[in-house]
């Protein structure tokens, strides 16, 4: 027989057997039920400790933006990584996740959030999901409210260094000179001190 | 063991580039063999009177596609590690026209100018001279074109089986069937017009 000839049978029996290989299969979105109890595990983190987390240059976590694209582009947490849950659905794996350290999910929907903590608690990925979700980081830190003339001075010491966390984390530098900002700069001071004691730097 | 391996052995970016330069050289090699090297045998294609780079070519996608199905059919390599260019339709049309007109005019295309430089031909050593004096410049006007640059997304990662919701498989048996058609097409051009006087 022509050597083509064969050549051609070889390829399309390759492509015959290739549509009966096993096709890995991804969950759709509404196939995913959340149960009843895992409403009272799912962990939360507070979006103000989530802020001194990314101001501290904290390490081993990393924030996960579960919005569609379209609607990330409206409010952004700089560090956050933007994986929606239903991209994580299409994902082949989820391997690659596993370093990403300690998982923090955002959404401005709640369910979301507990669907994607959920479904990653089902692969071996615990995760928690920031209390409020963005509506609460937009209003904390993104844009502090004052509490009042009749507010303590704890809540103002309180309104001050929200104030300056969101001054840090939009860019504004430390006009208010608010106590996160200074904590930091003592940090990276005592680190400094510390590397040159080491003989470091 | 997953693939991609850089990901599970956590290699160094410098051993990242040792494999990168092997595989390299191991490709080039291969080219040079093929013909490659050469802008006359390059040039045939576009008269259809040598259509072996083409042939070359589709063999490779089509291997690489059987080998990729079959592993993640299996489980052995992780897609989601896999490089897809985002999708940019107009952007990605002209880029195409530049380096078609590159190509047809210079009689390389940029890796095969780097297989033809490295067996010394004048021809390839000008044609990446010409292609890096190109991305100088490229590099200086795309700041003010970004708008362009960036336009007309239809996706991030979009792959045949995503966009036409159908399986790894069957699109690789579609690609097979369309590679053959395709292979048959350039035996019919290289029998209509491989006979003609060479190009000089």
């Amino acid at each position: 027989m022509n050597t083509r000839v064969v050549n051609v049978i070889v390829l399309l029996v390759i492509g015959l057997l290739l549509i009966a290989l096993p096709n890995p299969q991804k969950l759709e979105l509404k196939e995913l039920h959340l149960p009843n109890h895992y409403h009272y595990l799912v962990e939360t983190i507070e979006p103000e400790l989530v802020a001194k987390m990314i101001i501290d240059d904290f390490g081993g976590f990393t924030i996960i933006d579960l919005r569609p694209a379209s609607g990330s582009n409206l409010t952004k947490i700089d560090s956050a990584l933007s994986l929606s849950l239903e991209e994580m659905l299409r994902r082949d794996s989820l391997l690659d996740i596993k370093y990403w350290g300690n998982l923090i999910l955002v959404d401005d929907k709640l369910e979301r959030m507990k669907m994607a903590a959920y479904y990653l608690s089902q692969n071996g990925l615990p995760a928690t999901i920031m209390e409020g979700g963005f509506g609460q980081w937009a209003q904390q830190i993104l844009t502090p409210t004052f509490p009042g003339d009749l507010a303590s001075d704890l809540e103002v010491e309180q309104y001050k260094e929200r104030l300056a966390i969101s001054n840090f984390l939009q860019g504004k530098g430390d006009s208010l000179g608010g106590g996160v900002v200074i904590k930091k700069k003592r940090r990276i001071l005592r680190r400094v001190v510390r590397q040159e004691g080491e003989g470091g730097c | 063991m997953i693939f991609p391996l850089s990901h599970h052995l956590e290699l160094s970016s410098e051993s990242n580039y040792l494999i990168a330069f092997l595989i390299g050289i191991g490709f080039g090699f291969f080219l040079e063999q093929g013909g490659f090297g050469n802008a006359n045998k390059l040039a045939k294609t576009f008269y259809f009177r040598d259509m072996t780079v083409v042939k070359v070519m589709f063999t490779a996608i089509v291997t690489a596609m059987i080998g990729l199905i079959i592993f993640r059919a299996f489980g052995l390599i992780n897609m989601d590690q896999i490089w897809i260019n985002p999708s940019y339709i107009v952007p990605g049309i002209f880029g195409g026209l530049v380096m078609g007109v590159g190509f047809i005019v210079g009689g390389y295309c940029p890796g095969t100018a780097l297989v033809g430089m490295a067996t010394l031909k004048v021809d390839a050593w000008i044609n990446v001279l010409g292609g890096a004096l190109g991305m100088y410049i490229a590099a200086e006007v795309i700041p003010y074109t970004y708008t362009f640059w960036k336009s007309t997304l239809i996706g991030e990662r979009i792959t045949l089986p995503e966009y036409f919701n159908i399986s790894y498989g069957l699109t690789g048996f579609f690609v097979i069937l369309f590679a053959l058609a395709f292979f048959g097409f350039s035996e019919v051009m290289e029998r209509k017009f491989g006979n003609r006087e060479e190009l000089r």
